[in-house]
């Protein structure tokens, strides 16, 4: 059989079984793809599949015409769907329903084959829309199943019954498997995403370039993580763990958000305790790295803003690793008079309340560390309210929420204390990002989620940028403990924030370590870490030979390898041996047999020497004949050769 | 028609056995060969001395599977026409007719074959190889089944033709039938008179049983391992180191079919090497020559010194 005839040979049309595995694989691709696409989208292309089934089955055929308009309508469903259709994510989409629409016009073997090609096409791209161990795992299965269709409907005639084409399927994918991890090490890597198209992107959790009211405590809701850290060294303490995201300058009477140009600037802060560790930052699509206050050192294609923030020189699209060090330190000068103008900038009206109270305090305060700790203090004295479920501040939020309401969550308390401040002339601007992070006890790291985003407020004081988070004045212990332990009894804490150790949590902290290190190790696994891995293999700068040679060198080992390991195996037929041991018995009892005879032959020699044994001497060679000179499905041979062989084991002889 | 039910099958052969082994006394081995021979659709070689019961053993054969029988006494007179047949021509239609020989039957013993000039030799193995003769030019199948029991004088007897390798090896097998020992020749001198009671022998079969029989036997389920062995046996009869020339891939595949009807008597469903060893001196017997030895001889050690893989 070949896989590719020319078309002009005639051929039957594919069996039941061969349309049965197609379909199968079909299906097991399209549910893969399930997950990324529009619900009705990933409805569509199983129901395409079983329609194409059917249709086989009652031997129904639709003209090609037909077959045309169904694709048709598919690409404009698509367009539909997802707004647009040349790309990368309408391509997969249109490909995954196409799939169901081409086993509809199955008939030749090219088609079956073509139709494999396209699914084992069509696999792959699961993986544009992640990396994690099950998606990979799945893949991996359905590719499995992939090779068990090719090897079931290879031959019509004398179809390999399914769970026979699983095994062998399974078998050449393990035989496979270390030759495919040699080419993922030493295949050169490429320095950037080859298909990542940032706008793709589907929504994600994260900080954004702007801050309203509300926002940080819908983020709090959310278990997703943000990054993980490995500290080299000791774990700086909880209070000191703000990681510092993007600084907001602009306020807008309603929320904080960036300035649109933020100037390139220098590492300011040289002496304080050093701290380094490497973040492995989850995907999250915009510029900014995260790095504890104050970054001392900036990461490769990165850089640094005047207002200390690190930028990426690329969206962070994929999985990004850097090392860091910082030192910590709450306060830092600046460099720049505009920053400073920047920071007291409001707008002409609103919050009147507000402002007339800074105003107040600007006149009794002797200078301006005196009036943020009058402020703290009005924070930690009367009724305010730490809570993750705030009323909806609109018109004059500042004002409602320091005069009315009293009840905020983190970005309310950082907003209305930068506000008082610039409207008492204190240059002040607002940081968000995110304050503590969980070490999980199974991998050793910090887990820093989303739940953990905060924000707080850097005041221009004595000629230093100083950090000041009110949110610790209300509830100290959110900085302190987290949290779970901050927010009043009975609201509704996201689950992995809570301070209690449940089963689950532990186990979901064993599956984050796990995770942890498929992404650090597989996933990260980038252009830098294969020059490293090349460097520790003394072969610093590989040339192109060289790596072609060391895969060839792997390949052939693991061939040799399997080579030797299947002759082994050969000579070890199970049956054989089974009767090998059954040889030695009779052997160590004074019988043994001579390397020509043939095993009735003996066990009647046997059988004549020890009559009383003699059924179960029969038995044995009888069942060993079957298993190996049988026609009967080599397990239950087996079975009846173990089976023959335990009686046989009671029975004395000698 | 409908294949038999195996226990059916089973039954019947025994009882076949057992109604030849009533007649051909103290030979079950060679018995059963023959019988094997038969089912696997070859031709029998006795190479004996007259008088051992080697007419008894073909005419028991053929009436109890219900097959016609005929005899030829091989002469050095004898001609190629006096087997096949003859055209005569017919006086009342004025055309020729073609009377046909006695190689027209199922079973056909040809006694003493090697007195016969090697002519009249080769028209009875090509009609043995064929399955059919040609005369005056016209093609005539013989029935099926067809079966040649041919008896051989040992060869130092005075005015005989051996027959050539080539043609030996259209024998699938080659047996002895040699003296009874004492016990059955008490048996035999006691009996009645052995060919009445040979024409009294009831058909248990006919030629679309044994058909059936004969395809039942050719499917039986063949291992790699066994294949191995086999492979092995004719590897060990190659290597010059027992025969000088070894057995061909034709006689490798007469020792298939030949243990494949062996294991169908022994009521198997696949061959196992004690089938190969049970026909193997009998089929690889008469192709094997070397120096001194007899093929039996050789084939046994062969055997011997082949271990099973």
């Amino acid at each position: 059989m070949s896989l590719f005839r020319r078309p002009d040979q005639i051929q039957p049309p594919p069996s039941s079984l061969t349309l049965r595995w197609l379909t199968v694989g079909v299906l097991l691709t399209q549910a893969l793809h399930a997950f990324h696409l529009p619900m009705s989208l990933a409805t569509v292309g199983p129901i395409l599949a079983l329609l194409s089934y059917a249709m086989h089955r009652r031997g129904w055929r639709l003209p090609s015409l037909v077959l045309v308009l169904i694709a048709a309508t598919v690409a404009f469903a698509v367009r539909k769907e997802l707004g647009y259709l040349i790309g990368r994510d309408p391509g997969v989409a249109f490909l995954a329903l196409a799939a169901g629409i081409k086993l509809m016009e199955v008939r030749t073997r090219r088609d079956v084959s073509f139709l494999l090609c396209l699914i084992a096409f069509l696999l792959p791209t699961v993986f544009f829309y992640g990396h994690a161990i099950a998606t990979t795992l799945a893949v991996i299965g359905v590719a499995v199943v992939l090779l068990g269709a090719l090897v079931a409907t290879r031959d019509d005639e004398a179809p390999t019954p399914w769970r026979a084409a699983l095994r062998l399927a399974g078998t050449l994918a393990l035989h496979g498997l270390p030759v495919a991890l040699a080419l993922f090490v030493l295949f050169p890597r490429l320095s950037g995403p080859l298909w990542t198209l940032t706008s793709e992107r589907v929504g994600r959790t994260g900080l954004s370039e702007r801050m309203d009211p509300g926002m940080v405590s819908k983020l709090s809701l959310s278990d997703d993580i943000a990054f993980r850290v490995d500290f080299e060294g000791e774990v700086p303490a909880a209070r000191d763990l703000y990681w510092r995201g993007p600084v907001l300058t602009q306020f807008d009477g309603r929320g904080w958000s960036t300035s649109l140009a933020p100037g390139e600037g220098h590492v300011l802060v040289e002496q304080g305790r050093s701290i380094s560790y490497r973040v492995s930052l989850e995907p999250h699509d915009r510029f900014w790295l995260f790095a504890l206050d104050l970054a001392a050192s900036v990461p490769p294609e990165a850089r640094l803003t005047r207002e200390q923030q690190l930028f990426s020189l690329q969206p962070v699209s994929q999985a990004l690793q850097y090392r860091q060090t910082s030192i910590l330190s709450d306060r830092y000068p600046a460099r720049h008079a505009d920053e400073l103008r920047q920071a007291l900038s409001l707008p002409y009206s609103g919050n009147r309340r507000a402002r007339e109270w800074a105003a107040a305090l600007r006149q009794e305060s002797t200078n301006p560390g005196d009036l943020v700790d009058r402020v703290l203090g009005t924070f930690r004295r009367e009724a305010f309210y730490y809570t993750l479920e705030p009323p909806e501040y609109a018109q004059d939020g500042i004002d409602a929420f320091l005069f009315d309401q009293r009840r905020g969550f983190c970005e309310h308390y950082a907003g209305a204390f930068a506000f008082l401040m610039r409207a008492a002339g204190i240059p002040a601007r607002v940081v968000t990002g995110y304050q503590g992070g969980e070490m999980s006890p199974v991998g050793g790291y910090m887990i820093v989620r989303q739940a953990d985003a905060h924000a707080w407020v850097e005041v221009w004081i004595d000629n230093l940028w100083r950090r000041i988070d009110p949110t610790g004045a209300v509830a100290p212990e959110r900085i302190e403990r987290g949290l779970g332990a901050a927010l009043p009894a009975g609201e509704r804490v996201p689950f992995l924030s809570r301070l209690d150790d449940s089963v689950i949590k532990t186990l979901r902290l064993h599956w984050d370590a796990v995770n942890y290190r498929w992404q650090r190790w597989v996933v990260e696994f980038n252009k830098e870490r294969q020059q490293h891995m090349w460097k520790s293999l003394g072969m610093p700068r590989p040339q192109p030979w060289q790596i072609v040679a060391v895969m060839l060198a792997v390949a052939g080992i693991w061939l040799a390898l399997l080579a030797a390991w299947m002759f082994r195996h050969r000579q070890r037929d199970p049956a054989q041996s089974d009767w090998d041991k059954f040889c030695r018995r009779l052997a160590r009892a004074g019988l043994p047999r001579a390397e020509h005879e043939a095993p009735l032959a003996y066990v009647r020699r046997a059988a004549r020497r020890w009559p009383k044994a003699r059924e179960a001497l029969l038995a044995v060679a009888q069942s060993y004949c079957q298993a190996r000179y049988g026609p009967i499905p080599a397990r239950a041979g087996l079975k009846a050769l173990h089976d023959a062989m335990n009686t046989f084991a009671r029975v004395p002889i000698r | 028609m409908k294949p038999l039910e195996p226990a059916l099958r089973t039954d019947l052969l025994r009882r076949i056995q057992t109604q030849i082994g009533g007649i051909v006394v103290g030979k079950p081995r060679t018995l059963r060969l023959a019988l094997a021979c038969l089912l696997a659709n070859g031709h029998l070689l006795i190479e004996d001395r007259p008088g051992v019961g080697k007419t008894t053993l073909a005419r028991a054969l053929a009436s109890t599977l219900g097959l016609p029988f005929r005899r030829v006494q091989f002469t050095s007179d004898l001609l190629p026409a006096d087997i096949i047949g003859v055209s005569i021509f017919d006086t009342s239609n004025q055309r020729f007719r073609f009377q046909p020989g006695p190689i027209f039957t199922s079973v056909l013993l040809a006694d003493e074959i090697n007195r016969a000039p090697p002519k009249t030799q080769s028209a009875l193995l090509e009609g043995m190889e064929e399955r059919q003769v040609t005369s005056d030019g016209e093609t005539r199948a013989l029935p099926d089944p067809f079966f040649v029991i041919a008896t051989q004088n040992p060869a130092e007897q005075l005015g005989a033709f051996p027959l050539p390798e080539s043609q030996i090896d259209r024998f699938l097998m080659r047996v002895e039938l040699g003296y009874p020992d004492a016990q059955a020749e008490r048996l035999l001198l006691s009996g009645g008179d052995r060919r009445q009671r040979v024409d009294d022998l009831p058909a248990l079969a006919d030629t679309v049983v044994l058909r059936e029989l004969r395809g039942h036997a050719a499917g039986l389920h063949v291992a790699p391992a066994l294949l191995d062995y086999l492979q092995a046996l004719l590897a060990k009869s190659r290597d010059g180191s027992i025969a000088e020339h070894g057995l061909s891939p034709r006689a490798g595949l007469y020792l298939l079919s030949a243990a494949r009807a062996w294991a169908m008597l022994e009521g198997r469903e696949m061959v196992v090497p004690d089938d190969l060893q049970a026909i193997f001196p009998a089929v690889a017997g008469h192709r094997l020559c070397g120096q001194g030895a007899t093929g039996q001889a050789m084939a046994e050690r062969i055997l011997r010194t082949v271990a099973i893989p």
